[in-house]
């Protein structure tokens, strides 16, 4: 225990005195089980990937694959936060996507975020003021309660586990083919003459089961 | 403290005959087991080495209390390779493959605490190559973690998160 409280004084790195800390109390959490009568699971002295510092536990997660990180996600509410933190996205994003995803793709994704705020706003404004329209009219019955629809899925997807306006997100929508960002499609066609290169703009999304694009 | 030398030792061919043995290292794991290692051995473990530095070399027996005897042996051999330069792709796979679940948990443990940037760089990715791809069962039983969702929670997340729940590899129930 002398070598650990010195490094804690005197080691420049201080997250090293950290990690002792939390060692020494899960070390004290096995041995002498006394200290922590009320906690029967630890006494399985089954590491918790939950009591790691945060260092150590991000050399594990930013070794994980897209697929295996959202399922991390899924594992607690400590690990979710941690998990869709753009960090551990950008790198994926970078790694898979860099060389295709440009500026173009990335403003029409920053508008769709963008819109779908402006969405959650304008909703609510709508609501209140169909909610007084109800009162003043009974003209407009159905607008009240398409307006009052509207409000309760938006409220659903501001429940949402995942941020809008997330790397993960982002990556997700491309991944999954949701999103569709423009793209200049080049043909090479067959003709009369030979080849022929025939270029023309579209909006594509991204098929993961055949690693292909779609064009509309 | 009992002097005791792991049988263990001879196999990592650790000097204990050594007579100029001034010069070495004792670790002394949790168990109270010693290890005698070269000094070039503890400044793989940054820990140790920072310790021996403040106490100006004076001090050469070190407690490693948060360290069982079992462990220690798999580390000093890491820490063996890494010096010989003998880190080895066909090394790591024989090393990783000797050791169950539990162990690579241990031996991570141990390897954040003597702060050994290699070997926890290493099984950090062993880690990860085991729990790609498991389902989210697999991974809190793995880890000793309590689901703390809530059924809609969980629910709305399997939801937002469908396409990672396709090709999830069964789970292994034989693991240890």
């Amino acid at each position: 225990q002398v070598l650990l409280s010195l490094k804690t004084f005197s080691n420049n790195h201080v997250w090293i005195g950290l990690l002792c800390q939390i060692h020494t109390r899960m070390s004290l959490g096995k041995k002498n089980s006394s200290s922590r009568v009320e906690n029967v699971e630890e006494s399985k002295e089954e590491l918790s990937l939950l009591d790691l510092p945060e260092l150590t536990l991000e050399c594990i997660l930013e070794k994980l694959p897209p697929s295996s990180l959202c399922q991390m996600a899924g594992v607690c509410h400590s690990l979710r936060d941690k998990c869709v933190s753009d960090y551990f996205w950008e790198r994926h994003m970078k790694k898979k996507w860099d060389g295709v995803i440009g500026h173009a793709a990335y403003r029409e994704w920053k508008w769709y975020v963008a819109s779908k705020r402006e969405d959650v706003k304008d909703f609510k404004h709508a609501t209140q003021r169909g909610f007084l329209m109800s009162y003043f009219s009974i003209l407009w019955p159905f607008q009240w309660m398409k307006l009052k629809v509207d409000d309760g899925i938006d409220s659903c997807k501001m429940r949402s586990s995942l941020v809008v306006d997330s790397v993960m997100k982002w990556y997700l929508a491309i991944e999954t083919g949701s999103f569709w960002f423009p793209a200049q499609v080049y043909n090479r066609e067959n003709g009369h003459v030979g080849f022929m290169l025939s270029c023309y703009d579209a909006k594509v999304s991204y098929d993961s089961q055949t690693n292909t694009f779609q064009a509309k | 403290m009992a002097e005791e030398v792991s049988s263990q030792m001879n196999s990592l061919s650790i000097s204990e005959t050594n007579p100029s043995s001034s010069a070495t290292i004792s670790l002394v794991s949790g168990d109270d087991i010693v290890f005698k290692v070269e000094p070039t051995i503890a400044k793989e473990m940054e820990t140790v080495q920072s310790f021996i530095d403040e106490t100006d070399g004076k001090i050469t027996t070190i407690p490693l209390p948060n360290i069982s005897s079992h462990d220690l042996p798999y580390v000093i051999e890491y820490c063996e390779k890494s010096i010989a330069g003998k880190i080895t792709k066909e090394f790591e796979a024989e090393f990783v493959k000797k050791l169950n679940n539990e162990e690579v948990k241990e031996l991570f443990l141990a390897a954040n605490y003597l702060n050994i940037k290699k070997l926890l760089d290493f099984l950090s990715q062993v880690i990860a190559d085991r729990i790609a791809n498991k389902s989210v069962e697999y991974v809190r039983r793995y880890f000793g973690i309590e689901n703390d969702f809530t059924p809609e929670e969980e629910a709305k997340l399997r939801e937002e998160l469908a396409w990672t729940f396709t090709g999830v590899d069964p789970d292994d129930e034989d693991e240890n």
